[in-house]
């Protein structure tokens, strides 16, 4: 049996992650979600996940110090940008600290999930 | 540090205000009090002597909790100086005596900024506002901003505006701006040049640079009271004289986006 | 996020075109361009030309290094169904084009609810409450019964404000959001407006709502005010505001005060009056 993929989600809204949580857990994945960047940053020192997803604007830690740092501690784990305050600048800097993918709030369940699957089809063909 | 009075209630304008006070101690270091005050109406009011004491003091412990309560919540990035102070009885009788009491140098309150200027102007015309014994900070909005403006108009005098401002923000690191306003009724705002202000401009300008404060930009506005009202969205702060009637400059601090700090 | 741009060979709609540049440089969006024919076999060489060229000045917006997109395919249109082609291709967003036949509204809210988009735009002739080829009302129609927000165009301008009219509706996540990407994408502030019913006695949840976005944008460092307007004078200064700022007014829900505030007439009056955008929210 596979291993299960892991994802954590981190968006200070809580809405988000009530709304994503149920569907992934629903297709297999282990599911860890943080409203604080604080609290993330800390579990990711902890352990690594297969998977993130970030919001770019919170308070305290912002996303894109988050996105630096999960990737420099795990360079292979891939990250995916939620935001809702998108510019082409931080869709360059994100994707120039190697994101996987970059999604602008609103977005549909399904185009999470999509990118999310196409994630896990990279990390499982490489 | 500034010996500021804040008051609170257990509402959205008192949620904005305490916020706003944070933000305000960035810019001007303030020791901060909150008051709050119980009013019962006739009916709860109970017996006298110490009867009528007891209940006041279980009223007043009760508002504590409220006021408490609400520190908790809005968890401001400003510490209070002390206990917060409850009383019970009528609101600006109250804190009138306890402005006076305690040598308060600046009363803050909420106020949540509506489209009717009759509201504003009953509020500032108020016996509180009106005998306040220091200048009043009324917090209509939150605030990213680093300027305020001194907002001066032919009614102004100057050297009330710059004085007494300045005993509130002249320790700031608040950017400074004039505002000169002139009422037109124009689709849309104008900006006119700095000499279209009338002479309280200069004296204004003159006064600040006499106590060694620099301003950044001279604005000669001329629209609405609305659309003047707008463009201050830009300041965390205009200050004004007070308005004693019904003028354009009151209906500009009434339609004003922005906090106004209001001095005589 | 998914844009849904309704698009025809009219100057209206040659106006937005950079606008929607703009929105889809700055969120990475998949776009369908939707262009609307009236019955034929095959799509029609004008408005096929007209999405080519729109396309076209989308993709030169970007650097040819930052384009998300990948070149469409060819000039082959597949016909999805009957009256129903559409050409796409999938770089690392999708953009799609796309022609229907029948009415604009109709086919707009048609394909917004098959693609599960979260934005349309349009454009607006600012006559007969905005007409498209003969259709009245086009904008209205489409935002009465599309399941998602919708962003009329009138011009094209640069704004620094945004005005959000509240009221007791339901504000959906996406609403919220929507505004974000607007107040990202025009680096405005954001006005937070609440009708308040004159004969009402408190307005508590409307104030609460207000104070709760106010606090929102305050944390995410997004320049926000509120402001509580009577509902006997909202008419008034929608229209104001609407000169200069883009209106954000949310309609859903039978109860909204906005929507019987807001009577069909007036919206279309709204979209006469305004000098840039009017955005729909649901």
């Amino acid at each position: 049996m596979s291993q299960q993929t892991s994802i954590l989600i981190l968006d200070d809204e809580p809405i988000v992650s009530k709304r994503l949580r149920p569907s992934l857990e629903k297709k297999g994945y282990e599911v860890e979600t943080f409203t604080s960047s604080v609290d993330a940053l800390a579990r990711v020192r902890e352990r690594k996940f297969n998977i993130v997803v970030t919001d770019l604007k919170m308070e305290g830690v912002d996303g894109m110090q988050f996105l630096t740092e999960v990737k420099s501690l795990y360079p292979d784990t891939e990250v995916i940008v939620i935001t809702g305050f998108a510019t082409m600048a931080t869709a360059k800097e994100s994707f120039s600290k190697g994101v996987f993918d970059f999604l602008a709030k609103p977005f549909k369940l399904g185009e999470i999930t999509e990118v999310i699957a196409k994630a896990e089809e990279k990390i499982n063909n490489s | 540090m500034l010996k500021t009075l804040l008051y609170v209630n257990e509402d959205l304008a008192s949620s904005i205000a305490l916020r706003y006070t944070a933000y305000l101690n960035k810019f001007v270091p303030i020791s901060l009090f909150v008051t709050h005050v119980e009013e019962p109406g006739e009916k709860e009011q109970v017996g006298t002597g110490w009867v009528r004491r007891t209940w006041e003091d279980g009223v007043a412990s009760s508002g504590k909790r409220l006021i408490d309560t609400m520190l908790r919540t809005e968890n401001i990035d400003c510490p209070v100086a002390g206990q917060s102070k409850v009383f019970v009885g009528d609101r600006e009788e109250k804190v009138l005596y306890e402005l006076r009491s305690g040598k308060y140098k600046l009363f803050i309150e909420g106020y949540l900024n509506t489209s009717n200027p009759d509201q504003f102007y009953e509020v500032i015309t108020s016996p509180l506002y009106d005998n306040a014994p220091c200048p009043v900070l009324i917090a209509k909005n939150l605030s990213l901003s680093k300027k305020c403006a001194l907002l001066c108009a032919d009614s102004v005098d100057p050297k009330t505006l710059v004085q007494e401002s300045m005993t509130i923000l002249g320790d700031s690191t608040f950017a400074f701006d004039i505002v000169y306003y002139k009422f037109q009724e124009n689709q849309r705002l104008e900006t006119l040049d700095a000499k279209e202000g009338g002479h309280q401009l200069e004296e204004t300008l003159s006064l600040l640079s006499q106590v060694g404060k620099k301003v950044d930009n001279i604005v000669v506005l001329s629209g609405t009271p609305e659309q003047v009202g707008d463009h201050l969205r830009e300041y965390a702060l205009v200050a004004s004289t007070m308005p004693s009637r019904k003028s354009m400059r009151m209906y500009v601090l009434a339609h004003s986006l922005s906090s106004v700090l209001l001095v005589r | 996020m998914k844009i849904l741009v309704a698009l025809d060979a009219k100057d209206y709609s040659k106006k937005i075109v950079k606008d929607v540049a703009r929105l889809a440089e700055n969120t990475l969006a998949d776009i369908i361009f939707l262009g609307v024919q009236e019955k034929a076999t095959e799509p029609e060489k004008t408005l096929v030309n007209a999405l080519l060229k729109h396309q076209n000045d989308v993709y030169s917006y970007f650097s040819p290094d930052d384009l998300p997109y990948a070149e469409l395919p060819s000039d082959q249109w597949q016909e999805r169904a009957q009256g129903d082609w559409s050409i796409s291709s999938k770089g690392m967003k999708e953009f799609t084009l796309r022609i229907r036949t029948g009415s604009v509204a109709k086919q707009a809210v048609t394909v917004a609810e098959e693609i599960d988009c979260d934005l349309i735009i349009l454009g607006c002739s600012g006559k007969f409450g905005c007409e498209w080829s003969g259709e009245m009302n086009v904008p209205l129609r489409i935002a009465e019964d599309a399941p998602c927000s919708v962003l009329v165009i009138k011009q094209v301008r640069s704004t620094n404000q945004i005005v959000s009219i509240l009221d007791q509706t339901v504000i959906t996540q996406e609403s919220l959001e929507m505004i974000n990407q607007l107040v990202t994408l025009h680096d405005a502030g954001l006005k937070i407006v609440g009708v308040q019913e004159k004969k009402a006695a408190k307005n508590d949840e409307i104030e609460q709502r207000m104070v709760g976005l106010l606090k929102y944008y305050n944390d995410r460092e997004v320049g926000a005010w509120v402001k509580l307007v009577d509902s006997d004078i909202v008419k008034e200064y929608v229209t104001d505001s609407s000169r200069e700022a883009i209106v954000a007014l949310w309609m859903g829900g039978k109860q909204s005060l906005i929507k019987k505030l807001f009577s069909q007439s007036m919206v279309d009056k709204l979209l006469e009056t305004t000098e840039s955008a009017l955005l729909i929210l649901r």
